[in-house]
């Protein structure tokens, strides 16, 4: 017998792997991407909102970004992602370095307005088409063109002072 | 760098994108997802289950202004006003009650049910979708019928209090709560009010108030509100078109699907003896290592072969996964086609929807139900995480893959999951 009356594993079979991988590059720690995974399929099955929404996978991955997003709002990362050994040369300290700015990138992201946030991880962090974004977000392709265009507007805009100011007294917390 | 530019801003995010974790991670990621999916299916009831059983709770409730189905639903002890009581005295005359109930919640559709009940202890609602649910109180059992997905679950041994709303509104003692508020009219008859005060708190929080009006002549009820909130959002929940004593076709409360529906059956109608061997009472449960004489990893046969037969086994998901039913002990054993026996859940009647006895058993530092938040993290230290929604706690250890469920600062649930393999 097969038993699944919300549909949450079957979505779990097939995007679970994508959404372990996207929590996993918002985060940059394997063990947050697991527990987020689960957080984000329990909170689905207590809300109920899933069964109501007009796309799934789109409501899926708008809420783990949502997720991922308020989590890094509320900590900061301290342990790298271990990932596949995708340059095995690469020395640590350069994957280090490699770690901070992409930590700096993410960090400024959770700036953005979650619109934006949700455009440009579809863009880049997921490799989608802007047919397959504009879909998802409910616009058309020029609406997303010129989303993206200014969501990295304003990232550069939130980067500038981090990247050219020297760093003030007190961690970022 | 001085300042970005779109390139490297891109570049970055594409390096981002490139990130990938290890296949073993997603794997355990995933089958830990799956496993907390399922065990919460075995202990809780799916989204579209609850909202149908809401249904009926709420209703009931309001319908009432007192009710026992939850415990979040008791009344208040204090005492009663006599004209409240004889509203609920002229519902005692009625062998059926119909009426409809419309939530309204801010920033969505509004939902209309219609509830139907019997004298007998036999209760209906029907959604606006076509599903509907019965339930049949005497016999524990709720019929589930999804119209859209052509589905239906039969859930045996339902935890319910043995009342039958019909004889309990007849029985009602005069000593709720209520207070008079002046009468008005509403569409044209004369209605008296009463505010009526609930008691209690459950996992949903403690029960929102309820405005009673009723027909000034008949004093039978004519409008039931209750506002409060839903997932946060404020909303407001309305009974009315109450029909008394209409005769309802018998076939509405017929516990058959139509025809063609997929039949999916739950729970145990009735929960076995407890077993009489005393090596399989008072079971201890070992993070890591298993329950008893069961630990983690062995197959199906191997735990029916030490525990006995369970009182029900039922295959969940796609991927070979059984749940071993043994809640007339107080535990449930999820197993693995690959890795065997995979969680492990000691549960308490109060976060089971079926009938269970309590689990009387202890973990291997002796935490039993019932130990409070203190207790368990002097006996395993700090959780890694710990969690509170309103009356609920739920402590995490991610070490021990060990989770343990609080209501009121009681534990009222532990779940262990098989050791992740080493990375």
């Amino acid at each position: 017998m097969i038993s699944d009356p919300d549909g949450l594993l079957s979505l779990l079979e097939m995007h679970g792997a994508e959404l372990h991988a996207l929590f996993a590059r918002l985060t940059m720690r394997t063990d947050v991407a697991e527990d987020l995974l689960q957080e984000l399929f329990l909170k689905l099955r207590r809300s109920g909102r899933l069964i109501r929404a007009d796309n799934r996978k789109a409501y899926l991955f708008r809420t783990a970004i949502h997720l991922a997003f308020d989590w890094r709002r509320a900590q900061r990362p301290t342990v790298p992602l271990r990932t596949e050994p995708a340059a095995p040369a690469e020395s640590s300290l350069k994957r280090l370095i490699d770690a901070e700015e992409l930590e700096q990138i993410l960090d400024a992201m959770s700036n953005l307005s979650e619109l934006n946030q949700q455009v440009l991880v579809l863009r880049y962090l997921q490799h989608l088409e802007y047919t397959e974004i504009a879909e998802q977000l409910g616009k058309t392709e020029h609406q997303v063109r010129g989303l993206c265009h200014k969501a990295l507007g304003q990232l550069r805009t939130i980067l500038r002072p981090a990247a050219s100011e020297p760093q003030k007294g007190g961690t970022q917390e | 760098m001085s300042d970005f530019h779109n390139d490297e801003l891109i570049r970055r995010l594409e390096r981002l994108g490139n990130l990938k974790p290890t296949p073993e991670a997603t794997r355990t990621a995933v089958e830990r997802v799956r496993l907390a999916l399922l065990q919460a299916r075995v202990t809780k009831l799916s989204s579209r289950r609850k909202i149908m059983l809401k249904r009926f709770a709420v209703a009931a409730a309001v319908l009432l202004g007192v009710g026992t189905l939850f415990a979040w639903l008791l009344p208040s002890p204090s005492s009663a006003r006599t004209a409240l009581a004889e509203v609920q005295a002229a519902m005692q005359s009625s062998h059926s009650v119909t009426c409809r109930q419309v939530t309204r919640i801010k920033g969505e559709p509004d939902e209309s049910v219609r509830m139907l009940i019997l004298g007998n202890g036999l209760w209906r609602t029907e959604g606006s979708d076509g599903s509907y649910t019965i339930m049949d109180i005497g016999k524990h059992r709720v019929l589930l019928v999804n119209s859209q997905k052509r589905e239906a679950t039969l859930v045996q041994g339902w935890n319910t209090p043995q009342v039958n709303l019909y004889e309990h509104v007849k029985n009602l003692p005069n000593d709720t709560s209520a207070k008079a508020l002046p009468g008005k009219k509403l569409n044209g008859k004369e209605v008296l009010g009463f505010v009526v005060k609930m008691a209690g708190s459950g996992p949903v929080g403690s029960p929102p108030d309820l405005t009673v009006w009723a027909d000034a002549k008949t004093r039978l009820p004519v409008r039931i509100e209750v506002e409060g909130k839903d997932d946060g959002k404020a909303g407001e929940i309305i009974v009315d078109d109450f029909v008394f004593d209409k005769e309802l076709d018998a076939k509405l409360f017929a516990f058959k699907p139509p025809a063609g529906y997929k039949l999916e059956t739950e729970g145990v109608a009735e929960l076995p003896a407890a077993p009489a061997d005393p090596q399989l009472k008072d079971l201890v449960v070992t993070p890591l290592v298993g329950i008893g004489p069961v630990k983690f990893g062995m197959s199906r046969p191997e735990v029916e072969r030490l525990l006995g037969k369970p009182d029900g086994v039922q295959e969940l998901g796609k991927n070979g996964y059984v749940d071993m039913n043994y809640g007339s002990r107080g535990y449930f054993i999820g197993v693995n086609k690959v890795y065997g026996v995979a969680m492990i859940s000691c549960v308490s009647q109060v976060e089971m929807a079926v009938r269970v006895r309590d689990f009387s058993g202890k973990t291997d530092k002796g935490i039993t139900l019932g130990a409070s938040t203190a207790d368990i993290i002097r006996a395993y230290g700090e959780p890694d995480s710990k969690k509170t929604n309103m009356d609920s706690s739920f402590l995490d250890y991610r070490k021990l893959d060990a989770h343990f469920s609080l209501f009121s600062d009681k534990l009222v649930h532990m779940m262990f999951n098989r050791p992740r393999p080493t990375k």
